[in-house]
């Protein structure tokens, strides 16, 4: 967080965790096709939505992600 | 279809808590909506940068 | 009262005469004045020790749990013709019964493994309330009769009204009749006052968010992570609980600030519609954490959203292993 603050505007970082057939496969065609979208996310790919324990969600805020996107 | 509830619950009680519900984002994008998901993005980037940095159950490493 | 005590004695020593059950979990008078303490009855004439008064505390599902595990343990390295058959008598109100209920619902245990002797309830005291109500000093000698309960302590002798130390969960309660017995002792309780049952829950939610969280956290750092709530709960029975997991750690051991609130949040969140308000962690709580505020919450959720109201019937399926195509959808973002 710390460059963060250092730049003049502060730009959040959120987690996503997408599905491996879904979402995943959606981002990927996102890039193919050079569609331009924000930096501000980190992908982790999951099998499926059903396999996200609730943990992560909390887990991700607790190591400080200011949030924390679920696609499926 | 039972991964709706987990999070239907879990937002609700986050929100309950004291934690931003807005801070956890749940949306469908299908493996043919590349466009969809650009516009996901946007729209969590924007809407987390109102919230402004997390702070809350953050854990700050000494 | 007394009826139905003798009545409870009486059932417990057939059952154990007939063979019917190995093992009868009941309430016995507590070492301290004014306390209840459960246990475990293995022959006929240990009967007499059986009490049932507003004393009784805890939720016994949690031993029932305990004890069948343990039992099926220890037929492992039997060879199966050889494995012997248990079953557990236990004395069970209405909130123990729903215990038991989500219990069959999660494939704990058969029904068969499970002898229960319904009793009815009208709510219990809470230790914690009823020393704050007799002065905060030690109770040395106590006595209960007709509704009001006479305390002494060192500072002098007092008469508290049974109803004012009732605890939370029991003034609320909906079900404090057992749902599903084998054999029903005693006539069924009156009802409580089930209307108010979220009362408490609408009060915090209108409250704004930096007070419900300046709330959450203050509750939190009172808890000192001894894991008594865990250890009371009868829906806790994870043989390695999350929090002693440690590939992945999931949670930190220390005395970090959001390393409590993490486990908290998330032994709370494990009770959606697996919680019945039974009110034991709340008793055993050592800081007088207040944990119902939340736990209603995430009740009131469940019976809202997927109209669930946990262990209320044998049929139903756990919420969260289930969906309907009705269920609400206006948390899913749509940009």
């Amino acid at each position: 967080m710390a460059e963060n603050l250092a730049n003049k505007e502060w730009e959040p970082k959120f987690v996503a965790i997408v599905c491996n057939w879904c979402t995943y496969a959606g981002a990927d065609l996102a890039g193919i096709s050079r569609i331009q979208y924000p930096t501000n996310v980190r992908i982790i790919r999951v099998p499926c939505t059903g396999r996200i324990n609730p943990f992560y969600i909390v887990k991700a805020l607790q190591s400080g992600a200011d949030g924390v996107l679920v696609s499926g | 279809m039972v991964a709706r509830r987990k999070f239907a619950t879990l937002k609700s009680f986050l929100n309950y808590i004291g934690v931003e519900g807005d801070r956890t984002i749940f949306t469908w994008v299908s493996a043919s909506e590349g466009d969809r998901w650009a516009q996901v993005i946007k729209g969590a980037t924007e809407k987390i940068k109102a919230l402004g940095p997390a702070s809350k159950m953050v854990k700050t490493v000494a | 009262m007394e009826n139905i005590e003798t009545k409870l004695r009486e059932e417990a020593q057939r059952l154990l005469l007939e063979k019917k059950a190995d093992v009868i979990i009941g309430y016995e008078k507590g070492t301290l004045p004014l306390t209840a303490t459960p246990c475990f009855i293995t022959r006929p004439e240990e009967a007499e020790k059986l009490i049932w008064n507003n004393l009784c505390t805890q939720n016994l599902a949690k031993f029932v749990h305990d004890l069948i595990t343990a039992h099926k343990n220890s037929q492992k390295r039997v060879k199966p013709e050889d494995r012997k058959k248990k079953v557990i008598g236990v004395v069970a109100r209405g909130c123990t019964t729903r215990s038991i209920i989500i219990h069959l619902q999660e494939r704990q245990y058969d029904r068969g493994e499970v002898y229960i002797i319904g009793v009815p309830c009208d709510g219990y005291v809470e230790s914690k309330k009823l020393r704050t109500a007799a002065g905060g000093a030690d109770i040395i000698e106590g006595d209960m009769e007709g509704g009001q309960i006479k305390v002494k302590t060192a500072e002098g002798e007092k008469t508290v009204a049974l109803k004012e130390v009732l605890s939370d969960s029991c003034r609320t309660c909906r079900y404090n009749n057992p749902i599903i017995s084998d054999v029903m002792v005693g006539s069924p309780a009156p009802a409580m006052n089930p209307e108010a049952e979220y009362d408490q829950v609408k009060e915090f939610e209108a409250k704004s968010i930096e007070e419900r969280w300046a709330y959450f956290t203050k509750e939190m750092a009172k808890c000192i992570r001894c894991n008594a709530c865990r250890q009371a709960c009868p829906s806790c029975y994870c043989p390695t609980c999350f929090a002693e997991q440690s590939m992945p750690q999931w949670v930190g051991i220390g005395e970090d600030a959001t390393d409590t609130q993490v486990f908290q949040f998330m032994r709370l969140y494990h009770m959606v519609g697996r919680c019945v308000d039974c009110g034991s962690c709340v008793a055993v709580c050592p800081m007088g954490v207040d944990l119902r505020n939340f736990l209603k919450k995430i009740d009131k959720d469940c019976w809202e959203m997927f109209g669930n109201r946990a262990g209320s019937s044998m049929e139903d399926m756990p919420p969260l292993g289930k969906f309907s195509e009705n269920d609400k959808e206006d948390f899913i973002y749509n940009p």
